[in-house]
This record gives C-alpha cells, sequence and structure tokens, in this order.
C-alpha cells in the first residue's frame, strides 16, 4: 500500500510542478506588458509643483550661487555668445550687444525696451523677459562666426493675471517659476503654457531662486524660506507632445521631430514618435509588398498542386531561406546590394517589363510545339523544370535592363533619374523594403501554406471531377477557404516586418525624416531603440519615451497577432466540419 | 465566395483558354518557388564566392598563404592595421550561449506542451497560455531585449549582487549584461518555437499508447514521463536545434544584455561548474553586426565580413539539416500506425 | 532512437570539455572593464589585448558603443576604465557628487580631429564653418538659411552639379556626434536628413562610395578611399587636420576609477601606466593619434607617478 500512495503523491506533484512551469508563458508576456508601463509611465505624468519642507538628498546638481546671480540679465550682463558679446539691458532703455574687446555696440531690436525683470532660461539658450504682466521667451541662435551676433526669436507669450513681483529661469528647461503679488508661486513651462501650477502662501515673497533642476526657494522679508519642489519631464508635463507636430524653440513652424541629443546640455531635446512609427509602417508596408507575391504564390503552389510527398521536401527546402539570419541579410544587402542599387534597379525593371513578352511569346512556342509538352501532371517537377526557364528570364531581363538603363541619357539609370531631378538615396525605403521582404517570406509562406493545406482534399478533388481545371478548383474552392489564413499570414509577415531591427539599422539610413517617397530612407522604432536604449541614462526621459515607443511596438504587434489567430481559429473551426 | 463552400456558378467549360489559364497560373506559382530557390542559393553562393575570393585571390600580405588566411580566421588578435578579430572565441560564446539557453529552455517548453496536450482542459487559463504563445512568437526579437535589460540585468541582477555580492558593489557582478541573462533572454523568445514543436509531437502520437498505459495501472505523471515523453523525445530535439538555429543568429537582444566587441578571455573555467555566467562574451551574430559597421575592414574586407556570414550560416543550416532528419524520421516511425 | 541521444549526449560532453583545455588555470578575482567611445575602440582593443598578454590572470572585456556610456558606466561600476572622444560635462560629473563617490580621474590621452570627407570623384576641396552649418544641420543652424540640395548649390562648378548632397553622421550617442554638434552645429540640431550610422568605420566606407556623399569621421578611420576637405577661414587661408589651428580638434579622453589612496596598486593604476609607457604609446601613435597635452588635464604619466 505505502507503494502506491508514494506514486500518487509522485503523480501529483509533477503534475503540479508542470503546472507551474507552464505559467511562465503568461508571465513572460505579462511580465514584459508590466515591465515596460512601470519604465514608462513617468512620462506620461503631468507637471507638479508641490510646497515641501527639507529637500530631497543628491537628486539633482545643485545650481551655483554664481549661475544663479548670472542668469539675472535684469540690470546686469552675462557672457551670452561665444564671440564676446554681451547682451545688456536695463528697463526702460533699448537692448544691446556689446562687444567686450572693441566695444562695438549693436541694437537688439527683437527684444522690448520696457521690460521690468529678465531672466535667462534653459541654460543660457533662451531669455524670459516681464513686459507688464505679459511674460515673453526669447531663444538665442549661436553663429557659426565669432564676429556675429547670436540670432533673437521670440518663442511665444504667456499672459499673466496679476501682477508679477518675482523671477527665476529654470537652469535646464524652457520654465520660469515666478511669484506674483498676491503672494502666489506659479510655474510657467513655455513648452506648454497650459500646465496650471500654483500654490497659495500666506505671505510675501521677495526673491525666488531655483537652488537645482527640481528645487525652487522663495525668499521672504519676514521669516524663513519657503521650498517647493518641481517635476517634469523633457516633454512637458504633456503626453500629447509625442504625438503632435510642435513648434520648437528656433523654429519657425511646426514640426515632428525625433531629435532627442542625449548628453546636450543646453539643448532641447525633440521627442516626437510619429516619424519613427512612419518609417516603421513604410519599411513594413514595402516589405511585404515585395514579399507577398513570392511567398503566397509558393504557398498555393505548394499547399494545393503538390503531392505529399514531394510536399515534405519542397516545404524544408523554401523553410533554408530562415537560415539566413537577418544580421546576414543586412550585411548581404548593405556591402552587396546597396553599392550596385542602381544597376540592380534596372535589371529588376528589365525582368518586370520583359515577362509579360516572355510569357506570351513562350505561349505562342508551346502552341506551335503542340500541348503535349505541357501537362498538368506531374505538377511536382515544375519547380524543377521551371529552374532553367526562371533563369533565363531574369538573364534576358536583366541584360535587357541594364543596356536599356545604359542607353538612357546619363549612362545609368541613376544618372537619368538625376537629369529629371530625382535622387536615389544610398540608404533608402526600396532597398530595405527588398530586403526585408526577403527576411519575412518564409514568415508568410510557412503560416498560408497551412492555411491552403487545411483546406480537404476531396472539396478540391470534386471540383476537378466536375471538370474544372486545377487552377479553377483552387479559386473557386481552396482559396475562398483559405482566404482568412492567407491574410492572416501576411499579418503576421506585417508584425514581423514592423518588429525587425538588423536590417533597419544597417540599411535604412536611420534618417528621421517623414518622406513617401520610396527613394528616401526612414527610421524605425525598433533600430531607435535599439541604437540609443544601451546609452539613456535610466532616469532620463529619453529613456521613459524609448520605453513607451516599445510598448507601442509591442502593442502593435500584439494586435496584428491577436487578429491573425482569431482569423486563423475561426478558419480552423469551419474547415473541421467539412 | 459564400460562407458555405459553394462552387462558384461559372461556366466550368474545359475550354482552352481556361486550360492555358489553369496552366499559365500554375506555371506562375511554381515559377515563385523556383524564384525563392534560387534567390536562397543565390545568396550561399555569393557569401562563398566573396568568403573564397578574400581567403584565396585577393592578396594581402604577400607572404600570407591560405593557411595563413584561415588560421586569421579564427585565431586572429585585434590589431591595428585590420579589423580582423579571430572568430575561435566567438564559436564559443556563441556556443556556451546555446548551451545554457538549452538548459533553460528545454524544460520550461517540455512542461509547457505536456501542460497543454496532457494536463489541461479546455478552460480560459488554458486559453490564455495558447494566446501567449502566439503572442510570444510575434513579439520583435528587441522588445526581448529591453525586457531582459530591465528585469534580469537590473532587476534580478540587481538582486542577486545586494544578497550575494555586496561585498564587490557598487561593481556589480550580476547586475550586469553577461552570458546568463543573454541565455535567459534567448530562453524566452525561443520557449514558443519550442513549445509548438513539443506539442505537435505530443499531438501526433496515437492515444492508445496513453490508453495502454493507464490500462496498465500506471498513474498519470509515470504515463506521461515513461510512456509518452521517450515517443515524442525526437520533436522535443528538433524544437530545440529550431531553437539553436535562431539563438545563434539573434543579434537583436544581445545589443542590449550581454554580447561585447572584444573579450579574450572565454567564458569558460577549469572548475565548476564550467561556465562563467557573469561574463560578457563574444558571439558570432555580433561579430558580424560589429564588423559590418564599425570595423575599418582588411583590404578586400568584404571577403571577411562574407566569411563571418558564411560560418554563421554554415551553422544554423547543419542544425536546420539535423532539425529536419529527425522530423522525417519521426514521421517515417508513424507509417504503420497512423496514415499521415 | 535512445542509442542515437545517448551517443549525442556523450559527443557533446567530450566537446565541451575539450573547450577547458583552451583556458589557463587562474584564480580570476581581478578583472578589467573598459567602456567608451567608439573612436578609440581599435586602440583600446589593442591595448587591452597586449595587456592581456602582459597580464594573463586578467579579464577584460571591452565594450566601446559610445562616449555617453563612459559617466553611467562608471557612475554604477559597471566599468572602471572608461574613454570618451569629448570632455565630461558639468552634468555628468555632478552626478558623482550627488551619489557621494568620488569623481573619476581625468587623463587627457590624445589628440583628434574630425574630419569632413567626401567621395574621391568630388571636385570639393575645402568648405566654410558656415557652409558646414548649412549641410549638415536643420535649416536656420548657425544662422545659415537655404540648405543646399544639389552639389551646384554649393558649388557652380562641381563636378558633381546634378548629384544631390547626401550627408552622413553618426548616430546620437557617439562622442564624436556630440562634438560635432557643438562645435560645427554652434549647439544647433543635426539635421534629420543625415543618414545615421553607427560607427566611424561605417561613414567612411560609405562616403568612399557614394559619389554624392559627404559625411564627418574622426581622422583615426579615414582612409586613402575618400578626400579629406580642408576648412576655409574667414580671412581666406584653408586649414588642414595637421594645422595646430583647425577648428575642429578635439582632445580624446581616458577616465579611471581608481583610489589613489589605498595601498595596494589597483589593476587601473597598472593599466594606466602600460598607457603611459613605451609600448602604449607606440600603439597610439600607430591609430593615427597624436599625443598632446592640455593645460587643464593630467596626461597619463602624472597619472601612474601618482598610482606610486
Amino acid at each position: 500500500m505505502p507503494v502506491t500512495n508514494w506514486r500518487h503523491v509522485k503523480s501529483v506533484s509533477l503534475g503540479l510542478l508542470i503546472r507551474v512551469a507552464s505559467f511562465t508563458v503568461i508571465f513572460a508576456l505579462l511580465g514584459m506588458v508590466v515591465q515596460m508601463m512601470v519604465v514608462a509611465a513617468p512620462i506620461f505624468a503631468a507637471s507638479t509643483l508641490e510646497r515641501i519642507d527639507a529637500p530631497d538628498e543628491g537628486r539633482d546638481t545643485p545650481v551655483s550661487r554664481t549661475e544663479s546671480r548670472d542668469a539675472d540679465l535684469t540690470r546686469r550682463t552675462y557672457w551670452v555668445s561665444k564671440g564676446g558679446w554681451q547682451l545688456k539691458g536695463t528697463p526702460g532703455n533699448p537692448w544691446l550687444w556689446v562687444h567686450d574687446q572693441t566695444a562695438v555696440r549693436l541694437n537688439v531690436s527683437e527684444l522690448p525696451s520696457d521690460f521690468s525683470i529678465a531672466q535667462l532660461v534653459g541654460h543660457q539658450r533662451g531669455l524670459a523677459v516681464l513686459v507688464g504682466n505679459t511674460l515673453e521667451h526669447f531663444h538665442f541662435s549661436q553663429p557659426i562666426s565669432i564676429n556675429d551676433v547670436p540670432a533673437v526669436e521670440r518663442v511665444k507669450t504667456v499672459v499673466m493675471g496679476s501682477d508679477i513681483v518675482a523671477l527665476a529661469g529654470h537652469p535646464r528647461l524652457a520654465v520660469v517659476a515666478l511669484a506674483t503679488s498676491l503672494s502666489e508661486i506659479q510655474v510657467v513651462d513655455f513648452r506648454n503654457p497650459d500646465t496650471n501650477l500654483r500654490i497659495q502662501v500666506d505671505v510675501a515673497i521677495d526673491r525666488i531662486v531655483w537652488e537645482s533642476p527640481s528645487l525652487i526657494r522663495a525668499l521672504t522679508s519676514s521669516g524663513d524660506p519657503l521650498l517647493f519642489a518641481f517635476r517634469a519631464t523633457d516633454i512637458g508635463g504633456d503626453w500629447r507632445r509625442l504625438l503632435s507636430p510642435i513648434q520648437y524653440e528656433g523654429y519657425p513652424s511646426e514640426e515632428y521631430l525625433w531629435l532627442p541629443l542625449p548628453s546636450a546640455q543646453a539643448a532641447e531635446p525633440k521627442f516626437s514618435v510619429v516619424p519613427l512609427v512612419f518609417g516603421t509602417l513604410k519599411a513594413a508596408l514595402l516589405a511585404l509588398l515585395f514579399s507577398a507575391p513570392l511567398s503566397l504564390g509558393c504557398a498555393i503552389y505548394v499547399g494545393c498542386f503538390v503531392s505529399e510527398a514531394q510536399r515534405q521536401r519542397v516545404r524544408p527546402a523554401i523553410d533554408m531561406l530562415t537560415a539566413f539570419p537577418t544580421v546576414v541579410l543586412g550585411a548581404i544587402g548593405l556591402f552587396w546590394l546597396a553599392p550596385r542599387f542602381g544597376e540592380f534597379l534596372s535589371a529588376l525593371i528589365g525582368i518586370i517589363a520583359l515577362f509579360p513578352i516572355l510569357a506570351g511569346l513562350g505561349v505562342f512556342v508551346v502552341r506551335g510545339l503542340g500541348w503535349r509538352w505541357v501537362r498538368h501532371d506531374a505538377l511536382d517537377d515544375w519547380p524543377l523544370r521551371l529552374l532553367p526557364l526562371v533563369l533565363l528570364v531574369i538573364a534576358l531581363g536583366a541584360t535587357a535592363g541594364l543596356s536599356g538603363a545604359a542607353r538612357l541619357p546619363g549612362g545609368s539609370l541613376e544618372a537619368y533619374l538625376l537629369s529629371t531631378g530625382l535622387s536615389i538615396s544610398y540608404f533608402n525605403s526600396l532597398l530595405v523594403g527588398i530586403v526585408l521582404g526577403l527576411a519575412i517570406t518564409p514568415t508568410i509562406f510557412s503560416i498560408a501554406e497551412e492555411a491552403i493545406h487545411a483546406v480537404p482534399r476531396n472539396m478540391a478533388a470534386g471540383a476537378l471531377a466536375l471538370g474544372s481545371t486545377p487552377w479553377q478548383s483552387y479559386r473557386d474552392v481552396v482559396q475562398p477557404l483559405a482566404l482568412p489564413g492567407m491574410i492572416a499570414a501576411i499579418m503576421v509577415g506585417f508584425g514581423r516586418a514592423a518588429g525587425e531591427t538588423m536590417i533597419l539599422i544597417m540599411l535604412s539610413g536611420n534618417t528621421g525624416i517623414m518622406d513617401l517617397s520610396i527613394f528616401e530612407g526612414l527610421r524605425s522604432v525598433s533600430a531607435s531603440l535599439a541604437l540609443e536604449l544601451p546609452e539613456a541614462p535610466k532616469t532620463s526621459s529619453h529613456y521613459q519615451v524609448l520605453f513607451a515607443m516599445g510598448l507601442l511596438l509591442f502593442g502593435l504587434t500584439f494586435i496584428v497577432n491577436t487578429v491573425a489567430e482569431i482569423i486563423r481559429a475561426r478558419v480552423r473551426m469551419r474547415v473541421r466540419g467539412l | 465566395m459564400g460562407s458555405n463552400a459553394t462552387i462558384r456558378r461559372r461556366r466550368l467549360s474545359s475550354s482552352r483558354y481556361e486550360r492555358i489559364r489553369s496552366l499559365a497560373m500554375i506555371g506562375l506559382s511554381a515559377s515563385m518557388v523556383s524564384t525563392v530557390l534560387l534567390i536562397g542559393s543565390g545568396l550561399f553562393v555569393l557569401l562563398v564566392a566573396s568568403a573564397g575570393d578574400w581567403l584565396f585571390l585577393s592578396s594581402g600580405r604577400l607572404d600570407e598563404g591560405v593557411l595563413d588566411r584561415l588560421n586569421d580566421v579564427f585565431f586572429a588578435k585585434p590589431n591595428l592595421e585590420n579589423g580582423l578579430t579571430g572568430l575561435f572565441p566567438a564559436i564559443v560564446g556563441t556556443f556556451s550561449l546555446v548551451m545554457v539557453m538549452t538548459l533553460f529552455v528545454a524544460p520550461l517548453g517540455v512542461a509547457t506542451a505536456i501542460y497543454l496536450t496532457e494536463y489541461a482542459r479546455d478552460t480560459w487559463y488554458t486559453k490564455l497560455i495558447r494566446i501567449s504563445i502566439t503572442n510570444l512568437a510575434g513579439v520583435p526579437a528587441i522588445i526581448y531585449g529591453v525586457f531582459g535589460l530591465g528585469f534580469f540585468v537590473y532587476g534580478l541582477g540587481g538582486q542577486v549582487d545586494a544578497l550575494f555580492y555586496a561585498k564587490r558593489l557598487p561593481s556589480p557582478t550580476f547586475g550586469t549584461p553577461g552570458l546568463l541573462w543573454a541565455a535567459l533572454t534567448l530562453a524566452l523568445v525561443n520557449l514558443p518555437v519550442v513549445i509548438v514543436a513539443v506539442t505537435e509531437g505530443l499531438d501526433a502520437l496515437p492515444n492508445d499508447l496513453r490508453e495502454a498505459s493507464i490500462a496498465l495501472g500506471a498513474t498519470k505523471s509515470e504515463t506521461v514521463f515513461n510512456a509518452v515523453m521517450p515517443a515524442a523525445l525526437p520533436s522535443v530535439f528538433s524544437g530545440l536545434i529550431l531553437a539553436t538555429a535562431r539563438a545563434a543568429g539573434e543579434v537583436s537582444p544581445l545589443l542590449l544584455v550581454g554580447a561585447v566587441k572584444f573579450s579574450p578571455s572565454l567564458p569558460l573555467a577549469s572548475r565548476a561548474p564550467f561556465i562563467e555566467f557573469e561574463q560578457k562574451f563574444m558571439h558570432l551574430g555580433f561579430q558580424l553586426f560589429d564588423a559590418a559597421l564599425f570595423a575599418r575592414l582588411p583590404p578586400g574586407g568584404l571577403g571577411w565580413v562574407a566569411c563571418i556570414a558564411l560560418i554563421l550560416v554554415l551553422l544554423i543550416g547543419v542544425l536546420n539539416l539535423i532539425a529536419v532528419s529527425l522530423r522525417t524520421a519521426i514521421l517515417k516511425r508513424k507509417t504503420f500506425e497512423n496514415p499521415f | 532512437m535512445k542509442r542515437l541521444f545517448k551517443r549525442f549526449f556523450a559527443v557533446s560532453v567530450l566537446v565541451s570539455s575539450s573547450f577547458v583545455w583552451a583556458q589557463p588555470d587562474d584564480e580570476r578575482d581581478r578583472s578589467l572593464i573598459i567602456v567608451g567611445s567608439d573612436t578609440l575602440a581599435k586602440l583600446v582593443t589593442a591595448w587591452a589585448e597586449q595587456f592581456y598578454v602582459l597580464n594573463p590572470t586578467i579579464l577584460i572585456e571591452v565594450q566601446a558603443v559610445g562616449s555617453a556610456a563612459t559617466p553611467p558606466a562608471l557612475l554604477l561600476g559597471t566599468a572602471t576604465i572608461g574613454t570618451m572622444s569629448r570632455r565630461m560635462n558639468a552634468d555628468e560629473r555632478g552626478a558623482f557628487a550627488g551619489r557621494q563617490q568620488r569623481p573619476p580621474i581625468e587623463i587627457s590621452l590624445a589628440q583628434d580631429a574630425v574630419v569632413l570627407i567626401v567621395h574621391q570623384q568630388n571636385s570639393l576641396e575645402s568648405v566654410s564653418m558656415a557652409e558646414v552649418g548649412q549641410i549638415f544641420g536643420m535649416p536656420g543652424t548657425c544662422g545659415s538659411s537655404m540648405r543646399p540640395v544639389f552639389w551646384r548649390d554649393l558649388r557652380e562648378d562641381s563636378t558633381l552639379a546634378n548629384w544631390k548632397l547626401q550627408v552622413f553622421g553618426r548616430t546620437a550617442t557617439s562622442g564624436t556626434y556630440q562634438y560635432f554638434r557643438r562645435v560645427a552645429l554652434c549647439d544647433g540640431d543635426p539635421g534629420i536628413f543625415v543618414n545615421e550610422l553607427p560607427g566611424g568605420a561605417g561613414v567612411v566606407n560609405t562616403v568612399a562610395r557614394v559619389p554624392g556623399g559627404i559625411g564627418y569621421a574622426a581622422t583615426s578611420y579615414t582612409s586613402n578611399d575618400v578626400k579629406i576637405l580642408g576648412i576655409e577661414q574667414p580671412d581666406g587661408r584653408i586649414l588642414y587636420p595637421d594645422d595646430a589651428e583647425y577648428p575642429l580638434k578635439r582632445t580624446l579622453y581616458l577616465y579611471v576609477m581608481t583610489d589613489l589612496t589605498s595601498e595596494s596598486r589597483s589593476i587601473e593604476c597598472e593599466f594606466v601606466a602600460y598607457v603611459a609607457g613605451e609600448k602604449g604609446r607606440d600603439l597610439l601613435r600607430d591609430a593615427g593619434f597624436s599625443i598632446s597635452q592640455v593645460p587643464d588635464a593630467q596626461s597619463a604619466q602624472d597619472v601612474a607617478d601618482a598610482c606610486d
């Protein structure tokens, strides 16, 4: 009896272990989502201002007293330009650039003379000027020549409700802290003027100072200074800035820009996810364009027209394409395809143009020779039999394309296109699309082929028995049933192309432009993640935005895969009943 | 296209036009297969030609022979004249990574597959697992790297350091990318592949096997481990080998969790447990990435990149071939029991 | 099947145990991890290799993904030596103070220049800094106006008049990028149309192949396949990288985390001593850098002396 109990216990405990182990799968999926959400969450937080009693230790680098003092341009000057031009301003008088050595004076017409307080803002790249009850934010652009003065541009104007008593500019961001005559401490973020950060206090404020990028000290005439903690992300506390066009400092119009500018102290980082998502989608769609005909054609043939034995041989042969990891494909694209892209394109055009002609010719030839040469039987061998034909078409088409290109004015396709004003970038979307398409072909093939093969043979055979040709039997019987599966295959392929990293890093040029032309480059989410994440400081907004983008990519592939899986499950149910 | 599989009402004439068209369309799809095969072999030929050209034909240093070149490929030390780094440490590193990864992915994958086929009823929980598997299969590899960096390296690794290696802090032992975390991350990447392969193998087994075992008085776990598993073992291997192929070629997670450009010491030791888990390592795929983008290539440098790519592709190709032959071996075994 | 499995298992055990012989016996409790700039990657790797030969008991790892990696790595202790192709800025230094850690020792290693390169067939010989801002930066950088689209926009008599400019640069985490942005782009924004390539060698390799290409890279990566441009000064002179007043000269730094006051000589000190020594300096010169002295930073020799 103890023997039986022991075996039973073993069985139950092993079963438990197995159940626990199976939990890892869910854990991995959930874990990824949760971890990314936790890291990315702070970027969605709004800016906060709160009164505190004692400052946090070691949070931010403190601002030195000289830096605070020099930021006040109300009556003083400060070295702003590297050419030695000092900015001098006094309330009621026009602003001047004064050269320290030659004592040349230049009027600064952009800055208002009737101001009351002026403070440097954002690591000396901007100036906040109080004119009456209006706060104006100006931006400096450094010139290349030390003999030129920096350009000054108005960025924003914010009208304040009440009189302002004290003003201080943030040492890093385009943010000012101010005290009003109604004993209110307020923080104005020029990037996002809608933020309403104000705290009412009960004493009159004399001066206000930024002790560190997150600490404000308000000095009162009577009693102790008041401390306030300020938190803001690099996107101004408004997550919609990740998606909407923004007019950044020094730019004439609104743009979608991805310029995180890591380790740059004096620059405004630009986090717009839009160009990256655009690039990812563009690459994935182009890849589908090239891959779908190829992989679906293969899937139709192998799934429907081939005997079982041959199918067991051909499927792995096509899967051999997976033996090329995407690094290898990217390297081949970089070293072999990219330098010859113009010629490759001409050859491709030649093949595509010549193909219908050759096909038509082929029909005439076979017609002349008699139809005995081409039959519907022995379909198994067609790929091998057609191999020389395909090779011939490719060779002829390529030669035609290349010689045709040589005959174009300019001597090559690229030169001809240049003369019409169209230039092919070295790293262009078409190149990415071709190589990426090759990479996702096995995936799409595998799923589509399964779907086509799952349709019961008897239905297709029935159509044949009724007199239809094999192709008609496929088109009218098999395809309608397999179509959802093929669509699912394309969706999965799209998901893979969207997530692919190596090919995108090597061949896209990583240019953050949003151009519809296939001859220009692009920048994808995955490549940005791979290139920037290892270096981003863990507490920075850059790191958080990258994780948010990772979440976006994950969400996209999740949706695509789930929909595809639902389609496939439904198809399985349908086909099972037949 | 009706929802039932009705044949479309169309004149089913076997007219000549229809027959030609049928032949043409089938011919077109067959030629797609030819094209794919051509492209595949063309890429391989390109790699072999470039690598061969560099090894045998190009003249670098005049006194260098083919054997010297081959020696360079595997054992060269990095120097300033060229960007060559011997691939032997990378091969060892890749091999170690695959071994450690297999150690993690095999039990988890097999256990989950066993759970899904032998133990589970069709509840929301199993549906959730199946959805998770399909989705994990589709998640971009870079996201695994992101998760691996955050959870394994900084999370788990930081905890391990705090608990066991506190004396060495702030210099991290496990709180930094290394072999163990890379292997764990790749184990997650490959988990869906292994699960699907083992599930397929388990599904293919006839129920008679299980029923006979129960009839003879075996408990559930005895049935599973003594009767079912041995029969499904080949599918476990094919799943593992597919995973191996991916581990050798997937570079993006490694950018974040563990590979380095150069490490002269192999992640091996002469004492137990024979593998240094906290070390960073060199990896074939990473070396290819590095050589393609960062290295100043030696004269005829394209060939060097092709060498690395060729070794990588050959490694993966060999593993794939083994998987295929194992699979056909399973299928051949089943012919007398089950029409397949 | 079982027999095959047993054989396979046996073979793999044998194979993996053979790897054990490849590794010298050691205690391996001393390790040296070097991170940092891609510009110095080749040099540091060569140094690491030689240093390993001289000290086989030390485990060395080299990671070269960009200068920006160095301060966080030194701060967290992930590495003890870091290289940067730009100086550590106040924020990064402040992070050490914020964590109550002693700051890294700064060593000025060598001088390097960032050069502008074009294709060999390009007739362009030199550019002014203003034009550099126009070509590489967003519109408005350094007070520039129109970005040149075709080569004829830059020079009417260009041999590549109808070709479009294709601009190549580094990725944002590279020290060379950050230096170029600060000095050549007047702290402005690099253009989003600039192709970002992860390594300096990549920029050179690509510009060598693209007739309409122009890019920037560290001198140590340039080769004879590309043409190096001179920089026109306002007074008409054209400066080349060898000239002392070339505007894009920069110092390369080595940062070491070590306690100079401790009794025993740390591995980091050994490494610095090696770098300051004959062999280390030879490699430095071979790599194409010039050994120089920046007034307000220490040289490797100074630190090596301080170590003893």
